[in-house]
């Protein structure tokens, strides 16, 4: 039985199916989906092309509510303020896209917003003549009620601010928001809330109806074992006689759920395995025993890094700490540009040199290492990273630059 | 692999597709159908991706969907350039309307016709604008020949000099109408108005030279008539306007372009897109358009007169040039004794549901101008026996009465 299944080489081995010889340290990125929950897949694409109309016409509906309500149970959300869409960057353009603004609103987001979602930020800013600020957090981050501070400062500064979006956890750089308080000052100052979960569901405890903020998306198709893609939408009951979606199909002006679940014909099958996936998670041991596992994994990287490479984690206060993934400060590379080219390329390379799978980012001016670990990793996979790593000219920089010093290869 | 030996019927559905037991399928128009081999090459497909999820993301994607494109825009005689996939024709309607720069007092053109999806999004986008309208030109059996259609969207665009935009079917969902759109792009334009062309039916189905056509927006499935795995449609965009039809999700690539914006709408599955190519040899392994239309043409004929007859109705009047290749409607008597099957879009949706749970038939049944009309779809695992067996079981219901 799945519960019985050792992490490590032997669940990859039964449940993941993953390519052999490549070593897999970036499920942030694209999620996996094990093979039990793949199978649950093609039987689902079976069932749907043996017979289209009844599958379109009875039992999509059936197992689709069936989904909405075994995701709503995990996040302690009413489902009939949920709703699937293909991904996170789908929920957010929702939601800024049918929010009634006025002429002149204000967005706020932060330096490390999602680059999507920036650019949807300021696409809609500019529609409405307004601006999309964006408050600025460094590294090192001392305590999370900074964060909380630099927001309501810019909240009492810009008092056109009309949106907040929120990272739960953000990304690339890993940083696990304080929602709630973020959340509670936003209402005291009658600023809507949306709350981009997009790696949270599946990595924190989430629990909607408690948080209350007015819009949470968040995917299922990262660290939750989904197909890609499913995620999910939830929107305050207050705020959903406007909340339309960005597809305007068969079910217009028919009510929140009606709209967004007829979205023409297409394949809604990531969304219907939901409850599979949950078993299956569930099965393994679920989000703690996960961590747990996780958390051993990477302290034994960050070590590796340290003494190998003298690369060293972010500070972060603990409460910021993703749980399955850590921040490691890199030095410059020969011939790599600290830039989003220069990084995408850099990960190209390992992957393609040395078949492991990573991903580094440039942000602020530096290169940073974004580590995940899940069920199917073994410390073996960071030793290959760290040799990997090793293997590329490394820069000792003039500039202050902590590391430098350690890495002479 | 040419298997222009197979016979096309029963010995094709048991070669190429695979169905449940016991079913009749005479509704290939509403979701299309995937033959098995296209069925497996997507699971092998996702197999790929979840195997190694970053290189298929990162890297491998790229030249798959690049070569969908040119596939896809190849068979629609367009510039590959001006071709973007997206999931479906509503997905492609609902883009332009939404990107469309509307000032106030614009209006939409549309017909009687329109599918109520690409309604309700062209008044949601008129709602923008208070004073916006949408009017919609009738189009009524009997029709006398092409002109009528082109003359009646003619004078409504006289009457209204306030729009903006037409928004007309290739093939009309409910009616299965070939509209002779080649004349009405041409009369739109002496009057300025700009052509959104739903073509959700007619990839497949109906010959289509995009480039020639030119109209300003054109949207169809593949995975109606064209084989796909669901949902793959492409939106057909010239240049003049692309700088400003953005796709509905803004994402990575904003203001990189458009064929990069519309690429990349973050993490889903593409799958069902690069399995055009593969669709498409498909098609043409079965014969092409002119082996496929040539028999599903005959089918439908010999289907109709037969239902007519049976059923004691007729048939609606059209020239045979506005004749979908797919599909046809046949007249269904009353149904006055039955309450759930009022001429009415609810009663519309009882009939088909009815026929299909009860009775193991999937076709489509639709309320125009106040009756039910079958709609009737062919296609190559099609035969009489088929239709035969939807004419005995109306004849058999309408006998209980």
């Amino acid at each position: 039985s799945m519960t019985e299944i050792e992490f490590g080489r032997s669940i990859r081995r039964t449940c993941f199916g993953f390519k052999e010889g490549y070593f897999f340290l970036n499920h942030g990125s694209y999620g996996a989906v094990p093979v039990p929950v793949r199978e649950r897949q093609k039987e689902l694409l079976d069932l749907m092309n043996e017979n289209p109309d009844r599958f379109y016409k009875i039992v999509e509906g059936r197992l689709y509510d069936e989904a909405r309500r075994a995701a709503s149970a995990f996040l302690g959300a009413k489902a009939e303020n949920l709703v699937f869409v293909p991904n996170a960057t789908t929920g957010v353009n929702t939601v800024l896209r049918s929010l009634p603004w006025d002429d002149g609103d204000e967005i706020l987001g932060t330096n490390f917003t999602f680059t999507s979602n920036v650019n949807a930020c300021r696409s809609v800013a500019d529609s409405i003549n307004g601006k999309f600020h964006q408050f600025q957090i460094r590294f090192p981050i001392k305590d999370s009620s900074e964060i909380v501070k630099s927001m309501t400062s810019y909240l009492d500064n810009f008092q056109k601010i009309r949106l907040v979006v929120l990272d739960h956890i953000s990304s690339p750089t890993t940083l696990v928001f304080p929602v709630k308080e973020m959340i509670a000052e936003c209402r005291k100052r009658h600023v809507l809330t949306l709350v981009d979960g997009a790696h949270a569901i599946g990595q924190v405890e989430v629990n909607l109806e408690d948080l209350r903020p007015d819009f949470y998306t968040g995917n299922f198709h990262k660290w939750l074992y989904t197909p890609r893609g499913c995620a999910i939408l939830w929107v305050a009951e207050e705020q959903q006689k406007w909340c339309a979606p960005l597809l305007i199909s068969l079910q217009y002006k028919k009510g929140y759920q009606k709209e967004f679940k007829i979205q023409g014909t297409r394949d809604n099958i990531p969304y219907l395995v939901v409850p599979e996936v949950l078993k299956f998670f569930e099965d393994i041991g679920g989000l703690e025993k996960i961590h747990c596992y996780a958390d051993t994994l990477l302290d034994s990287a960050c070590q590796m890094l340290w003494n190998r490479l003298g690369a060293r984690p972010v500070e972060v206060p603990e409460s910021m700490k993703a749980p399955n993934m850590r921040l490691i400060h890199l030095p410059r590379f020969k011939g790599y540009t600290i830039n989003f080219e220069g990084a995408r390329k850099l990960n190209l390379d390992i992957m393609e040199k040395h078949k492991v799978v990573c991903l580094i980012c440039a942000v602020q001016g530096q290169f940073f290492l974004r580590l995940s670990a899940n069920v199917y990793n073994e410390l073996s996979d960071f030793v290959k990273l760290v040799d990997a790593l090793s293997q590329f000219n490394w820069e000792d920089s003039i500039h202050t630059n902590p590391v430098s010093h350690k890495c002479k290869l | 692999m040419t298997l222009n030996d197979v016979e096309f019927g029963a010995e094709v559905r048991r070669k190429y597709f695979h169905f449940e037991e016991g079913f009749t399928f005479i509704n290939h128009g509403s979701f299309g159908v995937v033959p098995t081999s296209i069925r497996e090459k997507r699971k092998q497909l996702l197999d790929v991706v979840n195997d190694n999820p970053d290189v298929f993301y990162r890297q491998a994607w790229k030249p798959l969907m690049s070569t969908a494109i040119q596939a896809a825009a190849e068979f629609l005689g367009a510039d590959p350039n001006n071709v973007v996939l997206v999931q479906n024709a509503t997905t492609g309607i609902n883009s332009v309307l939404k990107a469309f720069p509307w000032k106030k007092d614009d209006e939409i053109l549309a017909t009687t016709h329109t599918y109520r999806a690409v309604e309700n999004a062209c008044r949601k986008s008129a709602e923008f604008y208070k004073g916006g309208h949408i009017h919609q030109f009738e189009i009524g059996f009997p029709i006398k020949n092409e002109e009528e259609i082109v003359r009646n969207m003619a004078s409504a665009l006289d009457e209204h000099p306030n729009v903006r935009m037409a928004v007309l079917d290739h093939i009309t969902s409910p009616s299965a109408l070939l509209l002779p759109i080649k004349k009405m792009i041409e009369e739109c334009r002496k009057r300025r108005v700009l052509v959104l062309i739903d073509g959700a039916h007619a990839p497949g189905q109906a010959e289509i030279n995009l480039e020639e056509l030119c109209p300003d927006f054109y949207t169809g499935n593949f995975h109606k008539w064209v084989y796909t795995p669901r949902g793959s449609a492409i939106l057909w965009v010239h240049k003049d306007h692309q700088g400003w039809c953005t796709p509905l999700v803004t994402s990575h690539m904003y203001n990189k372009g458009f064929q990069l914006e519309y690429g990349q709408q973050g993490t889903r599955d593409d799958t069902p897109y690069f399995l055009i190519p593969d669709a498409i040899q498909f098609y043409k392994d079965m014969g092409g358009m002119d082996k496929i239309v040539k028999y599903t043409k005959k089918l439908l004929d010999d289907a109709c007169r037969m239902m007519a007859e049976r059923l004691q109705t007729e048939l609606p009047q059209i020239p045979q040039s506005m004749e979908a290749a797919g599909m046809r409607l046949v007249l269904l008597p009353d149904f006055d004794k039955f309450e759930r099957y009022t001429k009415t879009w609810e009663g519309s949706e009882n009939l088909y549901n009815d026929i299909m749970n009860i009775h193991k038939i999937n076709c489509a049944v639709y309320p125009i101008q106040g009756e039910l009309f079958l709609r009737l779809s062919a296609n190559i695992y099609n035969e009489m026996d088929d239709y035969v067996k939807l004419a005995d079981l109306l004849v058999q219901l309408l006998k209980k009465v």
